[in-house]
């Protein structure tokens, strides 16, 4: 006992230098390695589709693009609600909370049962992972492949939603917890935010 | 509505708009392909920058936190690049 006593008085400097929580650092972290798994995703996505003469452009402005795009305003408002939950939660007002975060879980789900169906849309027309009717073969493992990862965080985005809202609503949750699973439903909505024009833009078929 | 929920609205709306200007370029076919490609990811990095600062609040997080987190991100990011432009040279080749 008494070495430690001796090493907290030597070494006792510094204190806390981020100023964040340890679930906070941590979601972070995580955040980053998650970052540069889609990257590098996204990057040998990109690399494959110059890499190659024939990559498919398959997605019309109607319908494909068209349920992209609400796709993309049922993340973007997620975010949205899921900010203001933050925000009700550091009020202390756990209701509201609650209710922001249902409202977020609608929108995970909403931007899950669109993307179902674009899936099957595609698997009805013959795009598999190692082929298609159009041309390159990597373009359905480019597509299946990260939006099925990023499909896959939505998901698990929606679960530690609905963890969260039943904890704050028995009040076994606090305001960090809210906040640190904000930090994620964001990043969800931010990954998306790279490979809506990626995968979709980039390949709006000609006129 | 609290000062912050407005704040929230308006970069909802913002984020928005860009995405409703990405849409936009798409439909014309303004761009070359590559040209398009460059000036999507301009757009999407100013939307993650939005999101970042705003949604994740990271503006309000200490610098040192902020500059923990991202310039490594980016550079390992931008090392991902390195290999890039052999995509160039496999098409210039011909091996197709």
């Amino acid at each position: 006992m008494m070495n430690s006593g001796l090493a907290s008085e030597n070494w006792n400097g510094g204190g806390s230098p981020y100023a964040v929580g340890h679930k906070k650092l941590g979601m972070w972290l995580f955040l980053v390695s998650d970052s540069l798994t889609f990257g590098s995703l996204l990057i040998s996505c990109m690399y494959a589709r110059t890499a190659s003469s024939n990559w498919p452009t398959p997605f019309p402005m109607w319908p494909s693009i068209a349920f992209a795009s609400l796709m993309t305003f049922c993340l973007l408002t997620s975010s949205l609600t899921m900010a203001f939950a933050v925000a009700a939660s550091k009020r202390g007002d756990r209701a509201a909370a609650v209710k922001f975060i249902l409202l977020t879980i609608l929108g995970g789900v909403a931007f899950l049962v669109l993307h179902a169906r674009e899936w099957l849309h595609l698997i009805d027309e013959g795009v598999r992972p190692w082929s298609n009717p159009w041309g390159s073969p990597l373009f359905g493992a480019s597509f299946f492949g990260l939006t099925g990862l990023h499909m896959f965080h939505v998901f698990s985005g929606v679960v530690y939603l609905g963890v969260i809202a039943l904890g704050t609503r028995n009040g076994k949750r606090s305001h960090e917890d809210v906040e640190v699973c904000g930090l994620y439903w964001h990043f969800v909505d931010l990954v998306w935010m790279f490979i809506f024009p990626l995968i979709y833009l980039m390949s709006v078929s000609p006129k | 509505m609290t000062t912050h929920n407005r704040t929230y609205t308006w970069i909802w709306i913002y984020l928005l708009g860009l995405t409703g200007i990405e849409l936009v370029l798409a439909y014309q076919h303004v761009f070359t392909p590559g040209m398009m490609m460059l000036v999507l990811m301009l757009l999407s990095l100013a939307k993650a920058g939005m999101i970042m600062n705003w949604f994740m609040h990271l503006g309000s997080e200490r610098v040192t936190f902020v500059l923990t987190l991202l310039p490594p991100l980016v550079l390992v990011l931008s090392l991902m690049f390195a290999i890039f432009p052999d995509a160039f040279r496999l098409f210039q080749l011909g091996t197709h």
